[in-house]
């Protein structure tokens, strides 16, 4: 529909436009940008090629995790850095190191900590700005200092949305592990032995186990471990779905029935079994969470399943036919 | 009237103006579509932060349908690709069914990634700085200005000259 040919000049012309307009807040200067792309159709065209390269470029984080080589240039990068004000993301193998030097020191009864029962979430305002949404049966203790900011999920899960501050990096330690961030939002599983960690927003770094690399994380992309694996599963998430709960919400994308087991013993207590003939199920759905008794109904009605209680114990079987 | 509200007004009063972006950016044939799109979002989404002007909040909103629509093409070419690797996995045994394979999607996209890696390297350490800290760390402008020391009108500078050299180097 439009032609592909635009002159060298036009590019540049497409590339102002797009950054001006990234953030833009008046409406002239979008009415100008329309007249723009009106005078000539091969301006269209230019701009659409710049929104490609930025589409393109979003993949970048997953290449330099795969192929660490340009990370010795970032090194570099971070040497320059020193004697600016810059602040930089250490490689892979660097944050690693430093995730074992400064591994979380809460003093004793210093910090604050805040739980949550099997019956309401809690939202926790920081005094930095940042904002904690406690999932039930959630424990986390938070620890604001001059020059770094902690919190330690001890169990359940939270939702982070992290205030930027150039000095003071903010570390989650969950199941272990540790997770450096710098202004972002993420979510962070550590329930029962299964560890999680999903981003919306930014860049975050999870240590490895047992001496592995840490993980960076880009937003859109999540990190799992499934309670007695040996080893992360990092794939492409929606992160809506990870972070559902925080209005109320499960969302489930060909997850499998032991994850929805997990969530049920999660929000209604107590063990929830799941019957090996069930083990291959895989559930698409979104459910509202409630009491026990109305979370089961709901996951009755969406799979073909039954869930039987006994003595405070549940266990997921086959549904009658 | 709260926020939301004054969104889905202004679009009614706004969405001949927005019909008339579109057009201008994929033609009139989808254009309804995405205006289509666009009121979804208005109507389905909540208002992240504060709006200072809802006609522009609105044309922001119109930019991002068309880089999502720009993902989801992408999305979409993979799963393509995907599909036709696996099958081709199928008839490994026997003959290759087609002559002509079809030029792997991934590879390509694979070997621009690392073209517009190396472009980025290309570029003085502030100006690479500011790139990575607004696209991949998520700081908006004024948040990139604060973390460097220096003012949102030399992000938006160095944005620009990235963006530039990135394309250049690049290519369509």
């Amino acid at each position: 529909m439009t032609p592909t040919v635009y002159s060298d000049a036009m590019r540049d012309e497409a590339v102002a436009w797009f950054v001006r307009l990234q953030e833009c807040d008046d409406e002239t200067v979008w009415l100008e940008h329309q007249d723009w792309l009106e005078a000539d159709p091969a301006h269209a065209a230019a701009y659409s090629a710049v929104e490609r390269l930025w589409i393109e470029s979003d993949d970048l984080p997953q290449l330099e995790a795969a192929e660490p080589a340009a990370e010795v240039i970032e090194l570099s990068a971070r040497r320059a850095a020193r004697f600016g004000r810059y602040r930089y993301w250490l490689p892979a193998a660097a944050a690693a190191a430093m995730v074992g030097a400064v591994s979380l020191q809460f003093e004793r009864g210093s910090g604050e900590t805040y739980r949550t029962g099997a019956d309401a979430t809690r939202v926790v305002a920081l005094a930095d700005g940042s904002r904690i949404v406690l999932n039930r049966n959630t424990e986390v203790t938070v620890h604001l200092a001059r020059n770094r900011r902690a919190a330690e999920l001890a169990s359940g899960e939270a939702a982070f949305d992290i205030r930027h501050e150039a000095d003071r990096p903010f570390v989650v330690a969950a199941g272990g592990r540790e997770i450096r961030v710098l202004g972002t939002e993420f979510d962070v599983l550590n329930d029962a032995g299964a560890f999680g960690v999903t981003v919306r927003r930014g860049l975050v770094a999870v240590s490895g186990t047992g001496g592995t690399a840490a993980a960076r994380l880009p937003a859109g992309t999540a990190l799992l471990r499934p309670p007695g694996a040996r080893s992360d599963t990092v794939s492409r998430a929606n992160p809506d779905d990870a972070f559902a709960w925080t209005h109320g919400q499960l969302v489930y994308a060909d997850r499998p029935l032991d994850a929805v087991a997990r969530d049920l013993a999660r929000y209604g207590g107590g063990t929830v079994s799941v019957d090996p003939a069930l083990r291959d199920i895989r559930v698409t759905g979104v459910i509202r969470i409630g009491d026990p008794a109305t979370l089961d109904r709901q996951l009755e009605q969406l799979l073909p399943i039954r869930i039987e209680r006994h003595n405070g114990q549940r266990a997921i079987v086959p549904a009658r036919h | 009237m709260n926020e939301s509200n004054l969104l889905l007004s202004t679009f009614m009063q706004r969405r001949a103006s927005l019909l008339r972006y579109f057009a201008a950016r994929v033609g009139e044939a989808e254009a309804e579509d995405l205006v289509q799109e666009t009121w979804l979002r208005v109507a389905s989404q909540p208002v992240v932060g504060e709006v200072r002007n809802p006609a522009a909040y609105l044309y922001r909103l119109c930019g991002n349908v068309m880089l999502d629509r720009l993902r989801q093409e992408r999305s979409r070419a993979a799963r393509d690709a995907e599909w036709r690797r696996v099958n081709r996995t199928l008839v490994a045994n026997g003959e290759e069914v087609c002559e002509d394979v079809p030029a792997d999607n991934a590879l390509i996209a694979r070997d621009r990634l690392r073209r517009i890696r190396a472009a980025l390297d290309d570029l003085p350490a502030p100006v690479r700085q500011t790139f990575r800290l607004h696209k991949f760390e998520g700081l908006s402008h004024s948040e990139v200005a604060a973390e460097l020391g220096v003012s949102r009108s030399l992000v938006e500078k160095h944005m620009m000259r990235a963006l530039k050299h990135l394309i250049a180097r690049v290519g369509r």
